[in-house]
C-alpha cells in the first residue's frame, strides 16, 4: 500500500509556545489511524494542520512536512490548499450543530456542495444528496428537515454524508462521536467503518477514549502535551503500555471499566 | 467492596412525575422502583432524555410528583410542602454533585467560600477550620480555599464541589456524571476518592451516567433506564454477565471496551429492531 498521508516533524507555536512537537505519522491509502489524547495533548491541533485550518496566531514550524499524495501542504496559500480540503479530505467534528446551517434544510446544504464543488446540476445535485443521505442510513424524510430538528446522532450522519459526498480519499473524524449517546456512537462507529469498506476512504479517528480508537483502528498514536507517547497497533499498546500514561489509560478501563466484571479479561 | 446494610436511604416505589407546563406537560417517569441502602453505590445508567436527570432532581425535593412516594432517610420526600420541603433541602442529607464543577460553583466565590457556604447559612461557628477538615477529607491542600474555581484543575474543582457536598452531612450523595469531563488520571483519583468516602462515611450513592462502559466498575448495582422505566435492576456483575432487556444488551454491546468484547454490527441492528417493537 502506498502512502496517502505522511507527517513529518510537525510542530506547532503559538508564539513562542510551542503546541505540537516534531509529530511524525504515516497513513496508508485506506488505513486507519487512531489518536488518543487529552484536551491540550495537540490532537486537534494535528487535525488542523493537516486540514490548513489552524485558528489564527497558531503556524506551523519550518522543519514540518505534511505530504498528501505526494503534493506538500505546507506553504500552500489558502486557495491552493482548497482542493485538498474541500474534495480530498474530509472532516467530521464534535459538535455536529454548530456546523449546520440552521435556516436551510440540510438536504439543500448538501446539494450546494454538490452543485458548488463537484459542479453538478440542480436536479442532479438533489439527486445525489438523497442518495448519499441514504448511504449513512438516513430515512428520505430528512433532506427536508433543518438541523434543529433532528437529533445529535442524524446531525453527525448529515455532516458525515456533506464530509464524503465528494469522494475523499481521507476522513478525518475529531471527537466526532464525544458527544452521543454510547448505542448512537456505536452507530456511527459503524458507519465509518461501512464507508471505509465500501469506498476504500482512509480514516484519522481522534478521540479521547483510547476504546474508541482500538476498536475501529489498525494503527494508534498515544498523544500528550503535543508529543507522541506510544504508537502501534491497539493490540500492541493496549497488551504491552510501554508508557506510564498509556498504563493510566488502560489501568481506568481495567478497574472502573465493564472489563472488570469480565472473567476473560 | 463493603456489604451494604440496614434499610433503605433511599426508596422510591412506584414514582411517576411530569414536566412541562399545559398542553407541553408529558410524563416523563412511568413509575420507578429503586432502593439505595448505606453503603451502596448504584449507577444509573440510560442516555439524553431517559429521565435519568428528572429522576435525580426530584429525590432532591425539586419536582412535583403525580404518583408514588420517594422516601429519603425516612422522610416522605413527596408529601413535603413549603417550610418541611425547605428544611429537607437545607437539611443536607441528599448531597448533588454535578457534572461540571465550573457550572456548580460560584465563579466570583473562593473555594473555600463555596464549600463553606452551607455552614454560613447555617449559623455554625468555626467555618474555617471545618472547611478545612472538609478540603483534607477529599485529598485536596486547605491552601486552595483562597482560589477562584477557574485557578485550580479540573480534577482540583471537582474535589472542591465534593468537599463541599460532604461538608453538609449527607447520607446520600447524588452524583450527576460526576467524572465526564475528567481526564483519564483525574477520573481515576475522582473515582476512588468517591469509593473511599462511601466507605468511612456508609455513603449510599446514585452515580448517574451516560456512560456504562467506563464508570460500571465504581458501582455495586446497576439501574437501567430506558423512556422514563427502570428495565433493569441488580448487582452489575450479574447484570454484565446477563443482562435481560434488549436496551441492556444493546447498551452493553455498544460500550467501547478496550477486550473488544462488544457486539457485532449485526446484533446490535437486531436488538435495535427488537427495542422499535417493544
Amino acid at each position: 500500500m502506498s502512502d496517502l498521508l505522511t507527517v513529518r516533524n510537525l510542530s506547532v507555536h503559538a508564539g513562542e509556545e510551542t503546541l505540537v512537537r516534531g509529530l511524525d505519522l504515516d497513513l496508508a491509502r485506506g488505513g486507519s489511524l487512531g489518536i488518543v489524547g487529552e484536551s491540550g495533548s495537540g490532537k486537534s491541533l494535528t487535525c488542523r494542520s493537516v486540514l490548513g485550518i489552524l485558528p489564527p496566531g497558531l503556524t506551523t514550524g519550518p522543519g514540518t512536512s505534511i505530504r498528501f499524495d505526494g503534493a506538500e501542504l505546507t506553504g500552500l496559500d489558502p486557495l491552493e490548499w482548497l482542493p485538498y480540503r474541500a474534495d480530498r479530505i474530509g472532516a467530521v467534528f464534535q459538535d455536529p450543530g454548530s456546523y449546520l446551517n440552521p435556516s436551510i434544510p440540510v438536504g439543500r446544504q448538501l446539494a450546494e456542495v454538490l452543485r458548488v464543488r463537484g459542479g453538478l446540476g440542480r436536479r442532479a445535485a438533489r439527486e445525489r444528496a438523497a442518495e448519499l443521505l441514504a448511504d449513512v442510513g438516513l430515512p428520505g424524510r430528512v433532506a427536508g428537515q433543518y438541523a434543529h430538528e433532528l437529533s445529535g446522532g442524524m446531525q453527525q450522519r448529515v455532516m458525515i454524508a456533506i464530509a464524503v459526498c465528494r469522494e475523499p480519499d481521507l476522513l478525518i473524524a475529531d471527537e466526532a462521536t464525544t458527544a452521543l449517546d454510547v448505542t448512537v456512537q456505536a452507530e456511527v462507529l459503524d458507519l465509518l467503518a461501512d464507508l471505509r469498506e465500501r469506498t476504500g476512504l482512509a480514516l484519522v479517528l481522534v478521540s479521547h477514549d483510547l476504546a474508541v480508537v482500538a476498536q475501529v483502528c489498525d494503527e494508534v498514536l498515544v498523544l500528550r502535551d503535543g508529543e507522541v507517547l506510544e504508537r502501534g497497533t491497539p493490540a500492541e499498546v493496549l497488551r504491552n503500555p510501554r508508557h506510564e500514561y498509556t498504563r493510566t489509560l488502560v489501568d481506568a478501563h481495567a478497574r472502573f471499566g465493564i472489563e472488570r466484571f469480565r472473567s476473560h479479561v | 467492596m463493603s456489604e451494604p446494610s440496614g434499610p433503605e436511604l433511599l426508596s422510591v416505589r412506584d414514582l411517576a412525575v411530569s414536566l412541562g407546563r399545559g398542553r407541553a406537560r408529558r410524563e416523563i417517569l412511568h413509575g420507578i422502583d429503586l432502593d439505595v441502602r448505606p453503603g451502596e453505590i448504584v449507577g444509573l445508567v440510560g442516555e439524553t432524555g431517559s429521565g435519568k436527570t428528572t429522576l435525580a432532581r426530584t429525590v432532591l425535593g425539586l419536582n412535583g410528583i403525580d404518583r408514588g412516594s420517594v422516601r429519603v432517610a425516612g422522610t416522605d420526600v413527596g408529601g413535603l410542602r413549603g417550610r418541611a420541603l425547605r428544611g429537607f433541602r437545607m437539611g443536607g442529607s441528599v448531597q448533588y454533585v454535578f457534572q461540571d464543577p465550573l457550572q456548580s460553583l460560584d465563579p466570583d466565590l473562593t473555594l473555600g467560600r463555596s464549600v463553606g457556604e452551607v455552614l454560613e447559612v447555617r449559623g455554625i461557628p468555626d467555618i474555617e477550620d471545618r472547611v478545612a477538615g472538609a478540603f483534607r477529607q477529599v485529598s485536596l491542600d486547605p491552601a486552595l480555599a483562597a482560589r477562584r474555581p477557574s485557578e485550580v484543575s479540573g480534577g482540583q474543582r471537582q474535589r472542591a464541589a465534593i468537599a463541599r457536598a460532604m461538608i453538609a452531612g449527607p447520607r446520600l450523595l447524588l452524583c450527576d456524571e460526576p467524572v465526564s469531563a475528567l481526564d483519564a488520571a483525574h477520573r481515576i483519583s475522582v473515582l476512588e476518592l468517591l469509593i473511599r468516602l462511601r466507605d468511612e462515611q456508609e455513603l449510599g450513592m446514585v452515580f448517574v451516567s451516560h456512560d456504562l462502559g467506563s464508570v460500571a466498575g465504581i458501582t455495586d448495582r446497576l439501574a437501567v433506564l430506558h423512556r422514563g422505566r427502570i428495565v433493569e435492576d441488580g448487582p452489575t456483575a450479574e447484570v454484565v454477565a446477563e443482562p435481560r432487556h434488549p436496551y441492556t444488551r444493546l447498551l452493553l454491546g455498544s460500550a467501547p471496551t478496550l477486550d473488544g468484547a462488544g457486539l457485532d454490527r449485526a446484533s446490535r441492528a437486531a436488538l435495535r429492531a427488537e427495542l422499535e417493537r417493544l
